[in-house]
């Protein structure tokens, strides 16, 4: 199956890359990178100190699928997902492999509303954004600030429930409250308009 | 927020009994899972728990089987939210160059992914033909390959079924591993001496291993015998193949059983009397597959 992708272009079907890159053939990891490159990019940017480190790492994402492919596994989830899930995962990794890591998470928390996070275009930097993306982050700004903090320290700067509850001076168990409201609110507001259950 | 000061105390509770660990003994609640599921979904649930949370999404309760998908898709609406930064193409073609260089395919370094095929000097005439032994070698991969041919044995007439062990090719090529990837390797002969196959070039070995089939039309039957194969990668095995035709069907011959120190042999019942060749993959195990899944050929040894 086909998918329409962000940006309108019609992608190439994941399951044809999946068998390629199995197949120890170029052209499915050259087509992955086609059809998720700037996404994974993207995500690597977003948490990552710099243009360097968020380039090594999009190489590690896609270096570890062409080399073990059997790690991802359609059952579980969309290959879009998966990537993303893997960047987030490995950029979070480097981030705290980093000397000054604590200096720079104690400045990231001290942020009013995570302004560290670029929700939104920014040309300078490389970003764009496209419509869906848009209406998902006016969503996301709509979400009541505790809930939308909670969320960005989960998902973008790597703390876990227990460390975001402990910097925030908040109780462990309102902190999953927070983000569990915070994602379902999202995925309600944006069920319709995005015919969720399709095939990202 | 005073809701949720009203509930905190009552939260913490919950999920302090959810993951105590005698209560891994009794069924998992609905209500208990659902204080898990933010956790599990970030990976923040340790194993004895994790394994809970699993059994009672798989037992189908539908429920919480719908609350998690819900939190799956609010959590890739959330990821899908990043803006994308476009890729330059220098570094798209910097990462396919360290694919196709330096892959490492189920454990085994090995380099570049294009199968390339030396061998054969050409097939013989159709019809009956009885190779006491035959054998193209063809070292491979490295992703990449290289193969190499090399054969042996004169023809017998009349060749019965042979005995490998008491009859050894009287004659080898050895394959120097010299080529660069894609070249034809050099040849060169040599009398009674262990055939090696080597992956590689001559800046990088990979990987080497050797094999022979000797094909025995009289019984109609092929030995394959080799050795120097390093261990298969755990959930694979190394599953033999036939293929009669140049362009004709793949047939799955045999799983090859290893011995302590990397040697196989097999023997395959043919179906026609004249075999184009033989070669291996790595398959995962569990079953034969009708066709080769997904791993290149390692090995390919070609009737001349």
């Amino acid at each position: 199956m086909n998918c329409k992708l962000n940006n309108g272009q019609v992608a190439v079907d994941d399951n044809s890359i999946m068998q390629r890159i199995h197949d120890r053939n170029e052209s499915g990891l050259s087509d992955l990178i086609a059809a998720y490159g700037n996404q994974v990019f993207g995500m690597c940017s977003l948490i990552a100190v710099d243009t360097s480190d968020a380039e090594a790492v999009t190489s590690d994402v896609f270096l570890e699928i062409w080399n073990r492919p059997t790690c991802f596994d359609a059952q579980r989830g969309s290959l879009g997902s998966f990537l993303l899930t893997l960047a987030r995962s490995r950029s979070l990794d480097r981030l705290r492999a980093r000397r000054n890591y604590q200096r720079n998470l104690q400045n990231y928390c001290d942020a009013t509303a995570c302004e560290r996070l670029t929700w939104g275009s920014s040309p300078e930097a490389g970003l764009v954004e496209t419509e869906d993306q848009m209406r998902i982050r006016e969503a996301v700004n709509q979400l009541p600030e505790d809930q939308r903090n909670a969320l960005q320290l989960a998902f973008f700067a790597g703390l876990t429930h227990r460390e975001i509850a402990e910097r925030l001076s908040i109780p462990l168990g309102t902190i999953k409250t927070y983000i569990r409201k915070g994602l379902l609110h999202l995925r309600n507001t944006l069920a319709d308009e995005f015919e969720l259950g399709g095939c990202r | 927020m005073s809701d949720e000061a009203a509930n905190r105390e009552t939260n913490n509770n919950k999920m302090q009994r959810a993951n105590h660990p005698d209560s891994s003994r009794d069924p998992i609640s609905c209500e208990s899972v659902q204080v898990l599921l933010v956790e599990y979904l970030m990976n923040e649930l340790e194993d004895e728990p994790r394994q809970r949370v699993e059994g009672h999404l798989d037992d189908g309760c539908p429920q919480c089987k719908q609350q998690w998908q819900h939190l799956k898709t609010g959590k890739g609406l959330l990821l899908r939210a990043i803006p994308e930064r476009e890729l330059s193409q220098e570094l798209r073609d910097k990462i396919l160059a360290s694919a196709v260089a330096a892959r490492v395919d189920c454990g085994v370094p090995v380099r570049t992914p294009q199968v390339t095929e030396v061998l054969a000097s050409g097939r013989k005439p159709a019809g009956r033909r009885r190779l006491e032994s035959a054998l193209l070698g063809l070292a491979m991969l490295a992703c990449g390959v290289m193969l190499a041919p090399f054969i042996a044995g004169p023809r017998q007439d009349g060749a019965s079924k042979i005995d490998v062990a008491s009859n050894p090719p009287p004659e080898e090529i050895r394959v120097q591993a010299d080529a660069p990837f894609g070249e034809t390797p050099r040849l060169e002969r040599s009398s009674r001496r262990p055939i090696a196959f080597v992956a590689g070039s001559a800046d990088a070995v990979y990987l080497s291993m050797r094999g022979e089939a000797i094909f025995d039309y009289a019984a109609m039957q092929v030995h394959f015998f080799g050795s120097d194969f390093p261990p298969p990668p755990p959930g694979k095995d190394y599953v033999l193949w036939l293929q009669y035709q140049p362009d004709g069907p793949t047939h799955p011959a045999q799983t090859l059983q290893l011995s302590g120190d990397g040697r196989c042999k097999a023997i395959v019942n043919l179906a026609e009397n004249d075999c184009y060749r033989v070669f291996i993959t790595l398959e995962g195990n569990g079953g034969m597959p009708t066709s080769p899944t997904g791993e290149r050929p390692l090995l390919l040894l070609q009737a001349s």
